[in-house]
């Protein structure tokens, strides 16, 4: 999904050593955004995220939206009594509670594992606070440079991924 | 809740519940109050006044949450709705619950990464600013104003009803108090205050539910099945009363109308402005994931109890004493407190009464409060400091501006109040669930997930939802055509569902598809979608 065009070689002229920009500052930033993003760590972050969070939306909406039709167009068939005066809708509505419980945990115990790790080295190799980043002057070679040392990063890193 | 009567619940010591009642409320008043000055005293920049210094742990926001949530309509509404619908009350419950998964999944993280103090600066973040500020700060507005509404409405008639004071005079007067009370708490306080408030009152809250509960369910020996017996049995209606149908199944448009307010529910949650500033009042994105999941587990374990309170009002007060007392059964919960403490008279019913009583106050208020906030805080970030300034002014200006948009906001809800009084609560709810679902959602998803999206695709989905969904209302049965309507004797309704969400949050997504597709791409979308991305997802560059 992610275009993969290829780092820094898109609009700003990408002349290597241009004079330095007016508002470093402000460069520097986008250009740690264009550097991460552009970094094969992000890209696995943002597909892993997605691709766990569209499907269990998609499930929630299923479950739930079946168990409106269910409930308003087959009364008759949640009407079955299944323990002592307890009958199946019941048993669905409080079934809607427990899927809820579990998906938010499901979801939740993906975060902290798979996406949490990745997301926190990220930051700190951004260095927006002022650590490893970008303290010199912005432009493509700075933002070349943060991707490839992103995506060289040590294997104990990919752990998250 | 149109047209209540004003007769106390029970005739014998109706003063002393009153003076009880009202001592409890002051107690919760002077505390919240207390509160409210003295985490004000640090009330300095924009940070503080939006998102409470973003200080609030995971636990303390998860509670703030649920306190925002958790309205008078669903504590009351929900229970009165079991009592004389039975199953088909619960359906609501089920709702209110499952929506949280939209927030926790697409939402709540994204928002803290991204933005600031707003929805709008997500929405803003890679589009022309001013007018996408102007129609989410719009949007904001409308949606906060049509809830406040309810609930104010919904005070007035509900305190008279629960104090005894009967007379026009009296409900005005309520909602008066309610207003200026409210004002305070946000002028004074700001999100810390605000978040505390809720923080007491959702823990009230679900002391007071669960106290009923555990009452209830011993009666019935812990066993679900004879209370529903007894429920069923009390509600004249037999095991209809526990099956899907009695209210809603009617016939084709009823169970067609249920499944628009369904949609409306789940979709509209995640784009309810007072809850989304929530997700602010924590420092980092992994702890507003953790608010959402402890809000999830209150909620949850709140909604499970409505079961206790409906079926347990059903079956030991009956269905019959609680549609004398108010038609919509928005006394159940009370009604059966009273039952509870030892019938009315009885010093324990009188106790138990009075506490279910202020709990409800100040249900009313805290959620007041946070919709007053949440709109006072878009008019000052979105529209004055962003549109009208252009971004030139001072955090000393633009929280001034907040507070005193706080005090016309709440003036403008008090006087819309005093004069549609005889407005329907559940109808105005499921009105601005419809709007948040039709409006805020789609924009939301679209610019956090489409990088196609445009200014012309936001500003069309943020106005065409809003459009859709005020439009189907006005020209429902809601305003006009039926005996409960707001203008009974006219009828140019020709849509005939009473809550629009079935078409109106469809129209949203396609106007908001529609408005970019038809629109030039943004010059610079590659590089301002991948910035909000990285942004979202790692809280590079957080605030």
């Amino acid at each position: 999904m992610h275009s993969t065009s290829l780092p820094h070689q898109r609009a700003s002229g990408g002349a290597p050593g241009a004079a330095p920009p007016p508002l470093p500052g402000k460069d520097a930033e986008s250009s740690v955004f264009g550097a991460v993003r552009d970094s094969r760590a992000f890209g696995e972050l943002r597909r892993s995220y997605r691709r766990f969070a569209f499907s269990m939306t998609a499930a929630f909406l299923v479950l739930y939206i079946l168990y409106v039709l269910l409930c308003t167009y087959a009364p008759h068939l949640v009407a079955t009594k299944v323990v002592g005066n307890v009958n199946a809708a019941f048993l669905i509505g409080l079934a809607q509670f427990a899927s809820t419980f579990a998906i938010a945990w499901l979801y939740t115990r993906f975060a902290n594992a798979r996406l949490d790790p990745v997301a926190d080295w990220l930051r700190s190799e951004a260095g927006l606070d002022g650590e490893a980043g970008v303290d010199q002057e912005a432009g493509p070679e700075r933002r070349a440079a943060l991707t490839q040392r992103i995506d060289n990063r040590p294997a104990d890193a990919k752990n998250g991924v | 809740m149109s047209g209540l009567p004003t007769a106390a619940l029970s005739a014998s010591g109706a003063s002393d519940n009153r003076a009880l009642t009202v001592g409890l409320f002051l107690v919760f008043v002077a505390v919240t109050l207390g509160i409210t000055l003295w985490t004000s005293r640090r009330n300095k920049n924009t940070t503080d006044f939006y998102a409470g210094g973003r200080s609030f742990t995971g636990f303390q926001n998860g509670l703030a949450i649920s306190g925002d949530y958790m309205s008078a309509a669903s504590f009351l509404g929900i229970a009165g709705s079991i009592a004389l619908f039975g199953y088909d009350g619960f359906l609501y419950s089920v709702g209110f619950l499952v929506a949280w998964l939209m927030a926790l999944l697409l939402v709540a993280e994204p928002l803290r990464n991204a933005g600031r103090f707003t929805m709008a600066d997500v929405l803003a973040f890679r589009m022309r600013q001013r007018p996408v500020r102007t129609a989410a700060g719009v949007s904001t507005i409308v949606v906060s104003i049509v809830y406040l509404l309810a609930q104010m409405v919904g005070a007035g008639s509900l305190v008279a009803l629960l104090l005894g004071v009967s007379g026009e005079g009296a409900k005005k007067w309520i909602i008066l108090a309610v207003g200026a009370l409210m004002i305070l708490y946000v002028t004074i306080g700001g999100m810390k205050g605000t978040t505390w408030v809720q923080i007491v009152k959702a823990a009230l809250l679900m002391g007071g539910a669960a106290l009923v509960t555990v009452l209830v369910m011993n009666r019935f020996g812990w066993n679900l099945s004879s209370l529903l017996a007894a429920a069923a049995e009390a509600s004249g209606k037999g095991d209809a009363f526990l099956e899907p149908g009695l209210k809603y199944g009617a016939t084709s448009l009823t169970r067609l109308d249920f499944v628009s307010l369904g949609l409306a529910l789940v979709l509209g949650t995640a784009g309810l402005p007072h809850i989304l500033v929530r997700f602010y009042t924590v420092p980092t994105a992994k702890v507003a994931r953790k608010s959402v999941n402890w809000a999830i587990v209150i909620i949850g374990v709140f909604y499970l109890m409505t079961i206790a309170l409906g079926f347990g009002a059903a079956a030991l007060v009956g269905p019959k004493a609680i549609t004398a007392s108010n038609p919509a059964g928005t006394t159940a919960a009370p009604m059966l407190a009273e039952m509870l403490g030892g019938g009315p008279g009885s010093g324990g019913g009188a106790l138990l009464l009075a506490v279910v009583s202020s709990v409800a106050f100040a249900t009313i208020l805290a959620v007041v409060a946070g919709l007053t906030l949440a709109s006072s805080a878009s008019f000052a970030h979105d529209l004055y400091a962003h549109v009208i300034r252009k971004g030139r002014v001072s955090e000393k200006q633009e929280v001034s501006v907040a507070r005193w948009s706080a005090v016309a906001i709440g003036a403008v809800a008090v006087v819309l109040a005093l004069f549609a009084d005889k407005l329907n609560t559940a109808a105005l709810v499921a009105l601005a669930f419809a709007i948040a679902a039709s409006a805020n959602l789609p924009t939301l998803l679209y610019s956090l997930f489409w990088k196609r999206f445009t200014t012309a695709g936001a500003v069309c989905g943020i106005y065409g939802g809003l459009a859709a969904s005020v439009v189907l209302v006005v020209f429902s049965p809601v305003v006009s055509g039926k005996p409960t309507s707001l203008m009974p004797g006219t009828d140019f309704a020709w849509f005939p569902l009473e809550n629009p969400g079935l078409v109106s949050i469809p129209v949203g997504f396609l106007l908001g598809l529609l408005g970019t597709l038809l629109s030039r791409p943004e010059d610079d979308a590659e590089d301002k979608h991948g910035e909000l991305e990285v942004r979202a997802l790692t809280g590079i560059g957080a605030h």
